[in-house]
This record gives C-alpha cells, sequence and structure tokens, in this order.
C-alpha cells in the first residue's frame, strides 16, 4: 500500500464532515463520492501492478530501451495515480465505475431511505429489549434524535435534531411488541416525516445477543426533504453503524469513551 | 505539566501542556511517578506507524499515584499506586470476558481505521497513534486511564517502582510469548531479537520449564544480557542462523520460536535488503526477515509465537514453509490485564527482578536524547527509564519560555 500515513488516515479515517447534523461542511466527502469510480480492491491491485510496471519501466529506460522503459513507466504512473486517487480517466471516459456499490445517497434526497444493520451484544436480549423499549432512552443511541416524549404505552413524539426554527418531529406508534424479542414502530399518517422501524433481539449464545435493526425512511417532499437530508447527511448507513456502535458500548461497558478533552502538544 | 510529544520522523520534543481530568466516569488520572521508552515507540518514531499526529502525547509504560478518580470507579481512591496496563480494556465486552483484552471491542474511538484495513478493529493503547485510538499516552507528567477500574493494578507492598513498571508490558508480553509457544516443558526455544520483550521471553520461557532457551541478536550488550538470563546466544553477525541451530539440535530445529523482533528487522541477507528497498518505496511496509528465518528453523510441527509488533503488509511470505511444515502460529498484542497479578506476585515472591533490564535511568526532559540514542541501538541501550520529577543534567528546564509565548 504505497500510501503516506496521512493518505491512509484520511482515506480511512470515519469523516464526521460526511454525516450532516456533526458538521453541515461537507465539499471534501461530495468531492471524493463523485470522482471516485475505482473500486477499492481494484485500488490495491492497481497500486501493487503499478509499482511492479513503474520499477520494471525504470529498469528498462536504464538499459536504453527508451520505448518500452517509457511506456511501462507511464502506465505504472498510471496505475499508481488510480491507485491513490480512486478516479481511473480512462473509466470515466468510458463511462464505467468499479466504485458504484461504495456511494452512499448523494443530496437532495429522493427515494426512499432503507437501512439495515446488526452488532452483536455481550449482554442478555431481555436488557437489550428493555432499554429499548424505553423510547425515551433512544436519543442516547440516536445521535440525529434531540428527544423522544413517551404519551402513552403505544405512542411516542420524536424529535429531530436540526434548526430550532424548523424542528423535524414526528408521532409514531408500536406496531408489534413481543418482549425480549422484537419491537416494530411507525409513524403516524399525518407525520412530516414517514418513517418505519423494527428490533429484533436474537439469543446467540449465553449472554450473546443480536441486534438486528431496520429503519425505513420516505422523503418528505420541498423544503423539508432538504432538511431531512441534512439531519441524515451523506451517509445514513453509517450513522446507524456508528449509533449501533454506541448502543454495545453502553449496554457492555457502560459508557462510550472517547479522547476529547484530553491534552496535546503543539510542537515548535 | 510537561509531556512528551511526537513531532514528525525522528523528532520527539519535551512540551508544556494543559493536565489531563476526568472525561469518562470509569477514568482514573494518575501522576506519573515512572514510565519507559519501548521499543516498540521507536516504531514510531521511525514512521513506520501510520495516522501519526504532531502533537501526540507518547508513552504506553508508565505507573504512579492516582490523583483523581470518576465516578464509576469504587475499586480505587486517590493515594493508590498502581501500574497501568498498556492496552485499554472494558473488562466486559465478550474478548475481556474471554480474557483476551487486546481485542476489546469498545476502547478504540477510532475503531473504523483499523476495521476498514483488517476487518475488525483491536483494543485502544496509550500513545500509539490515532488508529489505536489516539489516547494521550504516558511518558508525562500525569495521565487519564480510561475504564481505569479494571485498567490498574495496586500495589500495596513497598517493593520500588522499578521493580514492577514492567508489568504495563514488556513483562507480560515476554511471558504471553513463552506462554504461546504450548508446551515447552524440557523443550528447545528459540527466540529471534534480545530487546527487552526478548529478554523477557528467555527468562518466561526458562520459567515456564523449557530445557534450553538459544537467544539471537547482534548487539554485545543484548546477547551478554541474554546470557545472563540463562540463554545460549547466536551472534547473527558472525554466524549463519539456520547452520547454527540445525548443528546444535542435531538437524531438527528448536521446538518454538519466538520473534520479538517485529516489523523493523535489520539485517543483510538479500531477503533483508529487498524488504528494505521495498519499504522505502511504500510497496510493502513490514519487513519479515526475522519471521521467514524462523519458518525456516523452526522444526517440523512447531510453534511460532509472534509478539513482534507488525503493522501493515509483507512481501514474499513462505506460506509454503508454513504448510509443509505445518507450523503453528500464534501471535498478538499481549493480553496484560490477565498477567498483572500472577506476574506481580512472582515479584513479590522474588522469583524475578524485573529491574534487570533497565540500563538508563533518565529524566523526563532528556527524552529526544533518549529516543535518539535507543534507536540507533547503540551497544549498551537495552530499556530507558524516565522519572518526570527528576531534573535533567543535560538539558534544564527550557521550555517554560516557549510555553509562555504562547500563552
Amino acid at each position: 500500500m504505497n500510501m503516506t500515513s496521512d493518505q491512509l488516515a484520511s482515506r480511512y479515517a470515519f469523516d464526521d464532515s460526511d454525516m450532516g447534523i456533526y458538521g453541515l461542511e461537507y465539499p471534501h466527502a461530495r468531492r471524493r463520492a463523485e470522482s471516485t469510480n475505482v473500486g477499492e480492491v481494484e485500488r490495491v491491485a492497481s497500486g501493487l501492478v503499478g509499482g511492479l510496471l513503474a520499477l520494471s519501466g525504470v529498469s528498462l529506460l536504464a538499459r536504453g530501451h527508451v520505448l518500452t522503459g517509457g511506456a511501462f513507466s507511464a502506465a505504472g504512473a498510471l496505475m499508481a495515480v488510480r491507485s491513490a486517487t480512486g478516479h481511473c480517466p480512462v473509466y470515466e471516459h468510458v463511462g464505467v465505475s468499479g466504485a458504484e456499490n461504495e456511494l452512499e445517497i448523494s443530496a437532495p434526497w429522493t427515494r426512499t431511505l432503507e437501512l439495515e444493520k446488526s452488532v452483536a451484544i455481550h449482554r442478555p436480549a431481555s436488557e437489550l429489549y428493555t432499554f429499548w423499549r424505553a423510547l425515551d432512552n433512544l436519543p442516547q443511541i440516536m445521535k440525529y434524535l434531540e428527544r423522544v416524549e413517551v404519551i402513552d404505552d403505544h405512542r411516542s413524539r420524536w424529535t429531530a435534531k436540526g434548526p430550532r426554527d424548523k424542528p423535524l418531529s414526528w408521532e409514531a406508534v408500536i406496531t408489534s411488541d413481543v418482549p425480549n424479542e422484537h419491537i416494530a414502530w411507525t409513524s403516524t399518517e399525518d407525520s412530516q416525516l414517514a418513517t418505519t422501524g423494527s428490533v429484533q433481539f436474537v439469543p446467540v449464545r449465553e449472554g450473546d445477543t443480536l441486534v438486528r435493526v431496520a429503519l425505513q425512511y420516505h422523503p418528505p417532499a420541498g423544503a423539508l426533504g432538504a432538511l431531512a437530508a441534512n439531519v441524515f447527511g451523506r451517509s445514513p448507513a453509517k450513522v446507524l453503524e456508528k449509533d449501533l456502535k454506541r448502543f454495545k458500548a453502553t449496554m457492555e461497558a457502560g459508557e462510550v469513551i472517547t479522547t476529547e478533552g484530553q491534552p496535546r502538544g503543539a510542537c515548535t | 505539566m510537561r509531556a512528551v510529544t511526537w513531532c514528525g520522523k525522528h523528532d520527539v520534543q519535551v512540551e508544556r501542556v494543559p493536565d489531563p481530568g476526568i472525561i469518562n466516569d470509569r477514568d482514573i488520572v494518575v501522576r506519573v511517578t515512572l514510565t519507559a521508552i519501548c521499543g516498540s515507540d521507536l516504531h514510531l518514531y521511525d514512521g513506520y506507524i501510520p495516522t501519526m499526529k504532531k502533537g501526540d502525547i507518547l508513552g504506553h509504560e508508565f505507573m504512579g499515584e492516582i490523583v483523581e478518580v470518576g465516578s464509576g470507579v469504587t475499586n480505587r481512591a486517590p493515594g493508590d499506586r498502581v501500574v497501568v496496563p498498556f492496552n485499554i480494556a472494558c473488562g466486559r465486552c465478550w474478548f475481556c470476558d474471554q480474557q483476551l483484552f487486546s481485542l476489546c471491542d469498545n476502547s478504540n474511538p477510532n475503531a473504523e481505521i483499523p476495521t476498514k484495513l483488517y476487518g475488525h478493529s483491536p483494543s485502544g493503547l496509550f500513545g500509539y497513534s490515532h488508529m489505536l485510538g489516539g489516547f494521550a499516552g504516558g511518558q508525562a507528567e500525569y495521565v487519564r486511564v480510561p475504564f481505569g477500574d479494571v485498567g490498574s493494578v495496586k500495589i500495596t507492598s513497598d517493593v520500588p517502582d522499578e521493580k514492577v513498571l514492567f508489568l504495563s508490558d514488556i513483562f507480560p508480553t515476554g511471558y504471553q510469548a513463552a506462554e504461546n509457544c504450548g508446551d515447552i516443558e524440557g523443550g528447545i526455544v528459540a527466540v529471534w531479537g534480545c530487546g527487552p520483550v526478548g529478554q523477557f521471553a528467555i527468562r518466561s520461557a526458562l520459567l515456564l520449564g523449557a530445557a534450553t532457551v538459544y537467544a539471537i541478536d547482534h548487539v554485545p550488550s543484548r546477547l551478554a544480557m541474554a546470557r545472563q538470563g540463562g540463554a545460549e546466544t547466536i551472534n547473527f553477525d558472525a554466524d549463519d542462523v539456520y547452520d547454527t541451530l540445525m548443528d546444535l539440535t542435531g538437524g531438527r530445529g528448536p521446538d518454538a520460536c519466538i520473534d520479538a523482533v517485529g516489523l523493523e528487522a535489520h539485517g543483510m541477507s538479500i531477503d533483508a535488503v529487498y524488504d528494505r528497498v521495498k519499504a522505502a518505496a511504500f510497496m510493502a511496509t513490514d519487513r519479515i526477515h526475522v519471521l521467514r528465518e524462523m519458518i525456516r528453523c523452526c522444526r517440523k510441527g512447531g510453534t511460532l509465537s509472534i509478539p513482534g509488533v507488525y503493522g501493515g503488509y509483507a512481501d514474499k511470505m513462505p506460506v509454503g514453509a508454513l504448510f509443509g511444515k505445518a507450523l503453528t502460529v500464534r501471535t498478538g498484542q499481549t493480553h496484560t490485564h490477565r498477567y498483572m497479578e500472577p506476574l506481580l506476585k512472582r515479584v513479590e515472591a522474588g522469583e524475578i527482578d524485573p529491574s534487570f533490564v533497565i540500563t538508563h535511568r533518565m529524566a523526563l526532559d532528556d527524552a529526544p536524547d533518549a529516543y535518539a540514542n535507543f534507536a540507533e541501538r547503540d551497544d549498551g541501550w537495552i530499556k530507558v527509564v524516565m522519572d518526570p520529577a527528576q531534573r535533567s543534567q543535560e538539558h534544564p528546564w527550557e521550555y517554560a519560555a516557549i510555553a509562555e509565548n504562547r500563552e
């Protein structure tokens, strides 16, 4: 992998800037998403082949084989560049992309959002069910939620984080509730945001539970659509994944540890 | 407070930085009374580990006195004397429950990075890159310890710091490496690398019943220390390792081989030079000269135990030999929390005095010099400990002026 540590970090770092409410600045992520057209595995292969080609090219040039040496070096350089940047000018010209599955939805949000993620948690299903069933706990897990108010046994009002003057809020009812196994909910008909969700708690082995969450959001029209897109950001699947990791850490370790606020130096 | 910070390849500095405090409820804050530089810190110094940022505080081997505990901690109190494991573990996930503490699910806030590279993330570490959590380390006057209720062992006797500091990392690492060899009772173990981890691996292998330990290195002081620990030594500058080991074992090879060298393997054989060229061209990041040699030397059906520190990718891995000789590989970061109490008991019982490994006692302010000398593997430099309270002879505190300007 021919990358400096900065390249490695920026390529693989979980860049919060493409996540809506965590920071609304994501031109960097957008640029990356638009121009990436080479799949991950192919990028690695490109880098390796490119390196070998470049080495042979240089050695051929050194021995006076200008044409083949030049061709090999140039090909090697192209392969290395497409590996490093994820963008292949040849692919672009031909209109092909190897990276389509990897792109998340792009703003503005125009089609139904369907998310499904699972996480293994080392706590009994009953404990996880109990925590989740108290729906006012959910903002601890789903960071895009400002608050969930429980109205009665079945009804609750959910409010997403967003601008004060335009809160995105909806009422939901529990449609299925099997203690220690399954909870499902859906937004009521007049809601700003149409959404359904479910969570399953599947015991795997002693003390281990597989938690499977499925969420559906149907895009509201107009300005609300843009607002909702802001709330869920460019990578709603990653948001859900991070939320479930947070749920796991909360239930297992009792807290989600962070390094925010720790000291660091400035170097001269 | 003062702290040692990473400022680029071959550049560490001692700076004034804010004191750490309680961030999460299960945190403790420790005033550091003794800390050390690890061989793996040299991989950071030499620029082999990605995702470092300028200003990161280094150090994962430290001990001291608790000065503050979070509201979630009931088994520790200010005033307690503790040694802290170099890896961070929640104590309650499936992996911690299995005593696989270096694989904790909940202690790396940046788990996405290793997940992309490896498939899953290991635990967070102190002072060892953002890929492994970006936690401020303990080469400093104070350090914040997450999950401090499980991430500390209390010292109640008056055994001196120098005898217990190494419970934080290198003693458990050497011990786990020896344990990972499998049943070595009456057997022959070969240890590549006579740095501190190798030294503890040698002594641990003998404690666990090995009949003979061969120790391989080329630095005279390291070979001498290995002999003092009961090993027979092989100098790879003078002798071919494979030929020597075959000669000593009648052609069979050692029963178990320990790689206490890791990704920066030195050596001037053709394959080692090849590794260096590739590493310099960023085409293969890890140099596995030692691993290749171990695979060749180990007896058929033997075990390779690799505490070594590897990070990325390697080239020309002899998988044919691995398969053809039916070798067992056991590897990974130390499950430090598992070993601290049992090894503390051995120390307090007088079975082993870990302070043998210390060659240099310096002030925290001497860190830049210490790193430079240690990185050269200069003869005589094996283990450096630093006392944050000690004033430096060479470097009387000069940094106050810089800090004041910054403020």
